[in-house]
């Protein structure tokens, strides 16, 4: 077991060095491990992080290569999945291949495609962000490198997925996402406990940038669902291209703390993003979820939903924060928060963020939170519904307009029957 | 036989407050009773009351169906013995289609949960596809449009969609006792018409119902067999449809008067 009291600026740098990674990446690593030892944990006043010692997890899996599984993966799919942090497997199938697609997990790409992994590993996400993104900067090697040529629609998901097993073994992700002008990729990423109720703790970190082209379009839709002993940290920033568009759908149901920040640079004229957040929580489960908005070109357009079911001592803030910049004019944006609290002890805070440095846009946003009505409770229950199916009917007809939303129709259905399990449970 | 609704002495307090001072009612299977009477009398309160509205209290009296004593059962119980509502107000739910919802509640009300053991898939489809049918005539009677069964319940509906959509429902439902409060108001004379053909159909040897209404203008068309007039939180006069007459002409100040004169004595 290595501990991250086992690991000095020149154990790092050395590990870095041994495999293969090139001086300035090597820099990056550094410069990550002295701002995770000097930043604090990202606490607010909404998110108090209690229980995690970082000291406490095994870092030394990070660069093993596991066996081949096959029955996580169909045959004919791009797919990537990782155990408590180890590859067990990356496909791409050849088809893809041969259309210059690249997908690949990162040391590959660090020795195959050096120049692109340049150009783009570390340029939308600091290393030095906060602590937990200095985290997976420094000790994450493995990770996944996608490049999607020009001109090139891929009609299948290209899947990413996550699975958490070993108790106290820390599990850390970097994603790089490159979609060229003219092309067209959804990304499905699954992030799944092995056991649902096995023991905890667990920690993940997850950093993903994203870079879309001119005209490029991006689908990507997320499920999470940890077990309640994990701590889990995902940052992912997305540049946006002229007149490309990326779609956000992220369903969260699981986790001991969720700490999640989406932003969205609209850097092109005529960029449009969309982001769509549900979350479905319940025990003493703590999800502090921020999106972003940055407008920085004009003609952009940009809207966020974020809805949440709070059950039992479930806590959650949700965090919209729309920032226009003084060039971003007729841009367009909305952002909406709203949460359902089943009973007493469920807690939910909606904190809107609208920063307008341009004259000429429409920026709006609304929240609602509050319990479960019980006038509607009765108008079911009159109609012969229990009490408990009168629930149940108001909180799906709370999420449905949402998750009708989202594009992809795997993720729908699938966080639909978490909920169920999770209410039946 | 006859169902028979039987309220005795019935006293509510809503947050504290008593607004049915004591209503003494029977309501049979085969019956249309009418209560009439000025805003704020304590109609709303009865019929919230009757189907177990948990912020109306009954802190005096009962309230029997079918010789049960259901003061103490959830609102879906008394659904389930034959007791339906058609709300003065019916709630916006979104998210659930009307139609969904529609067949959710019927099959509660059938204790499809506890049927026989094996779900039955092919009796299941059957009862669904006959539903869907039932639901388009339904529709159809009350002249509201097919897509309203895919629309989120009472979302978006003008108050006189919501009117007609509860008449839809509780012909879905089929209750024996029918509690319709104020479904009349905000109606144009033509949706009045519907509505009161819609509750005559219903009518027969099964079928009750307990009219809350301010206008005579329904009551012409349902003909109801008794009427009542309800002054704060009281029955204070029981006649036939004449008296239906004898308040258009004379208004309620009479009762009023006469009830005010009634407690000082
Ligand atoms: N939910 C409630 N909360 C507080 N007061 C109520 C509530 N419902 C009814 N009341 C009061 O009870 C009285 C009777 O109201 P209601 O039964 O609605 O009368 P009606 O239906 O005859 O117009 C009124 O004074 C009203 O303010
Ligand atoms: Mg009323």
């Amino acid at each position: 077991m290595s501990t991250l009291r086992s690991f000095s600026v020149d154990t790092i740098a050395e590990q870095a060095a041994s495999r293969g990674e090139p001086t300035w990446l090597v820099q990056k690593r550094v410069e990550a491990f002295e701002a995770l030892q000097r930043l604090p944990l990202p606490e607010s006043r909404y998110t108090k992080i209690r229980g995690l010692d970082l000291n406490a997890f095994d870092f030394a899996g990070q660069n093993a290569h596991h066996a081949h599984i096959g029955e996580l993966a169909a045959e004919r799919e791009a797919v990537h999945i990782q155990l408590d942090g180890q590859i067990l497997i990356t496909q791409v199938p050849e088809s893809l291949q041969s259309k210059g697609i690249v997908f690949c997990d990162m040391a590959t790409a660090i020795r195959e495609h050096p120049d692109l992994v340049k150009q783009y590993l570390f340029h939308a996400i600091s290393p030095s962000e906060d602590k937990m993104t200095a985290l997976v900067s420094a000790l994450a090697s493995s990770g996944i490198f996608i490049y999607v040529p020009k001109e090139t629609v891929l009609t299948e998901p290209v899947r990413l997925v996550y699975l958490l097993d070993e108790p106290s073994v820390a599990a850390l992700a970097h994603q790089v996402i490159i979609i060229e002008s003219g092309s067209s990729v959804t990304v499905l990423e699954e992030a799944y406990a092995k056991h649902p109720d096995g023991p905890g703790p667990h920690l993940h970190g997850t950093i993903s940038e994203v870079y879309l082209g001119e005209g490029a379009r991006m689908q990507f839709g997320a499920l999470q669902n940890w077990n309640e002993g994990t701590y889990s940290f995902v940052r992912r920033r997305a540049h946006v291209g002229r007149d490309a568009k990326i779609q956000w759908t992220i369903g969260w149901l699981g986790g001991r703390l969720t700490m999640s920040s989406v932003e969205s640079r609209l850097v092109g004229p005529g960029a449009e993003m969309e982001d769509i957040q549900v979350l479905f929580g319940r025990h003493k489960q703590h999800f502090d979820l921020t999106s972003s908005l940055r407008n920085m070109a004009p003609h952009v357009k940009g809207e966020i939903h974020m809805k949440g079911v709070l059950k039992d001592q479930a806590r959650a803030v949700m965090y919209g924060f729309i920032r226009v910049d003084p060039v971003a004019q007729q841009s367009n944006s909305y952002q909406l928060a709203q949460g359902l609290l089943l009973n007493d002890g469920a807690h939910c805070d909606a904190i809107p963020g609208l920063e307008i440095e341009a004259n000429d846009v429409r920026a709006t946003h609304g929240a609602s939170i509050g319990p479960i009505d019980e006038e509607q409770i009765f108008y079911l229950q009159s109609r012969g519904l229990d009490r408990e199916q009168a629930k149940r009917t108001i909180v799906e007809g709370f999420l449905t307009p949402t998750l009708e939303q989202i594009p992809i129709a795997g993720v729908r259905e699938r966080f639909h029957a978490f909920v169920e399990q999770k209410w039946n449970e | 036989m006859a169902s028979v609704l039987e309220i005795k002495d019935l006293h509510v307090s809503v947050e504290g407050k008593e607004i049915l001072k004591g209503v003494t009612l029977n309501v049979k299977t085969g019956e249309i009773h009418s209560i009439m009477g000025p805003n704020g009398s304590g109609k709303s309160t009865l019929a919230l009351a009757l189907m177990g509205h948990p912020k109306y209290e009954v802190t005096q009296g009962e309230i029997l169906f079918k010789g049960q004593n259901i003061v103490e059962l959830e609102p879906n119980e008394r659904a389930r013995l034959g007791l339906f509502l058609a709300f003065q107000y019916p709630l916006e739910i979104q998210g659930v289609p009307l139609g969904r919802f529609l067949w959710a509640a019927k099959k509660a009300l059938m204790g499809q949960s506890q049927a026989d053991g094996q779900p039955d898939k092919k009796a299941d489809a059957k009862a669904l596809s006959e539903f869907r049918k039932q639901l388009q005539e339904k529709m159809k009677l009350l002249k509201m449009d097919e897509s309203f069964a895919q629309r989120y319940l009472n979302v978006g509906f003008s108050g006189g969609e919501k009117k007609r959509a509860e008449i839809v429902q509780m012909h879905i439902l089929k209750p024996e006792i029918a509690i319709l409060d104020e479904t009349d108001s905000g109606l144009d004379i033509d949706s009045v018409k519907i509505v009161a053909e819609a509750v005559n159909q219903l009518r027969g040897p099964d079928f009750g119902a307990l009219v809350i209404t301010h206008y005579q203008r329904i009551l012409n068309f349902l003909k109801p067999d008794y009427v009542h007039v309800m002054i704060d939180g009281r029955i204070v006069r029981s006649g036939d449809e004449s008296l239906v007459h004898e308040l258009e002409a004379k208004g309620y100040d009479w009762l009023i008067h006469e009830t005010k004169a009634k407690a000082v004595r």
